[in-house]
């Protein structure tokens, strides 16, 4: 069995790593590099997501691949590495051949590669996702039984509200932020079906509840969109924000949709808002 | 009397509203003894601390968590003399293929995909219980 797994997304190729860089992965990478060197590919990017330790034996083949790369104008980047190699990177002076991008899109930026073309047009098969699964996340997890609405285009930011979880959404192709939006009536019904205890006012004790449905919402939606649709979204932990009559400002500039559920206390919005990267 | 009853339960997850059903849901099975940690490095101090004494037995973990995530306190569990074989339930919200590979690769006894109903849960909780301590 392989030590690494390639992936390859247009001019870019992302060579995901094992738990541990030692000397049997150093014997793959240089043999695998020799042909890696042939092909077309303009930029590498190493995943360091699994990798826990790096001996000394796997730094030879992964300079040489970046000097013979570097000679040819392309490029070598990681993404997702641990702090504890981090520190071991930058022990051995690595830090110039294993230098660090926070994603593929960063990596890909850094080498001059247009966004590739798989992106999230708000349509059908982009939200759907996301609304069984606010049905499935209500139901099961609250007790509490939605319709959805009609979805809408959102026409600036005047929608109100007392308390969202916001969740940023980000690949390689987009990024933007799905925001779950609900009145002070709503939530507090909602959070009595989930475990039962009746609260007159959002308190900070109760109110990352918010958050944990957004949360399970969203990694129901991107298992799916993931798994089935080939989107490359990734992990994201939300926040909560409180206050009378709040406004959700998307951060990107594109249109944002808005999907409306009624329950039997009241309407609630999650919005999707998306912005190529 | 529950299975669960004597056990020394740890619950692990960042956010209180799903640490407080969790917890409901353990006290319905009978569980008494269950303590709560908001992320893996706060819930590995607390195994830490208590591997002299009473150790944990039963680790019930979410996945995504700021600082230590769950399947690094997974890991760490499986490489210390004390928790090497106690019983873990993984919680998730982001059941895509390959997050289930890693998660059994790195010794997982099972795991459980939010949103979950009580039976769901219980299920879970049973099949790892009659995987750590079978019947003798």
């Amino acid at each position: 069995m392989s030590f690494f797994e390639i992936v390859e997304q247009g001019e870019a190729a992302i060579i995901k790593c094992p738990e541990h860089l030692n000397g049997g992965a150093a014997t793959e990478f240089f043999s695998l590099s020799q042909s890696w060197l042939t092909a077309a590919t303009k930029l590498y990017v190493l995943d360091f997501e699994k990798v826990r330790t790096l001996d000394r034996a796997i730094m030879r083949p992964v300079v040489l691949f970046h000097q013979n790369l570097k000679k040819e104008g392309r490029f070598l980047f990681t993404i997702n590495v641990h702090h504890e190699v981090d520190i071991t990177i930058r022990a051995n002076g690595l830090d110039s051949i294993l230098t660090p991008k926070q994603n593929i899109a960063e990596a890909m930026e850094s080498a001059g590669i247009p966004a590739p073309s798989r992106k999230p047009a708000i349509d059908v098969a982009f939200v759907n996702p996301f609304i069984n699964a606010t049905k499935m996340t209500l139901e099961t997890q609250a007790n509490t039984p939605v319709t959805i609405g009609k979805p809408f285009l959102k026409d600036g930011d005047n929608l109100e509200f007392d308390i969202a979880g916001v969740i940023s959404l980000t690949s390689s192709a987009f990024q933007g932020s799905i925001a779950l939006c609900f009145p002070a009536a709503v939530f507090l019904a909602i959070y009595s079906s989930m475990l039962g205890e009746k609260h007159e006012e959002i308190t900070k004790e109760i109110e990352d509840a918010a958050g944990e449905i957004l949360n399970i919402i969203f990694g129901q939606a991107k298992a799916e969109l993931n798994d089935k649709e080939g989107y490359a979204i990734q992990k994201a932990i939300p926040t909560i924000v409180r206050g009378k009559t709040l406004q959700v400002h998307h951060l990107s500039r594109s249109v944002a949709v808005v999907l409306p559920f009624e329950t039997a206390a009241g309407r609630f919005n999650l919005e999707i808002s998306t912005q190529l990267a | 009397m529950s299975v669960f009853a004597e056990m020394r339960i740890l619950v692990v997850d960042d956010m209180l509203t799903m640490r407080k059903i969790i917890g409901q849901q353990l006290k319905t099975l009978g569980a008494t003894s269950i303590s709560e940690a908001n992320d893996g490095t706060t819930a590995w101090e607390l195994l830490e601390k208590e591997a002299a004494g009473k150790p944990i037995q039963f680790i019930i973990s979410d996945w995504n968590m700021p600082q230590m995530k769950g399947i690094d306190l997974l890991r760490k569990c499986r490489a210390h003399p004390v928790y090497k074989d106690v019983a873990f339930l993984m919680v998730t919200a982001e059941a895509e293929a390959n997050q289930v590979k890693d998660a059994v690769g790195a010794g997982v006894d099972n795991y459980v995909v939010k949103p979950f109903t009580p039976a769901a849960f219980e299920e879970k909780m049973k099949a790892v219980y009659n995987k750590r301590f079978p019947a003798k």
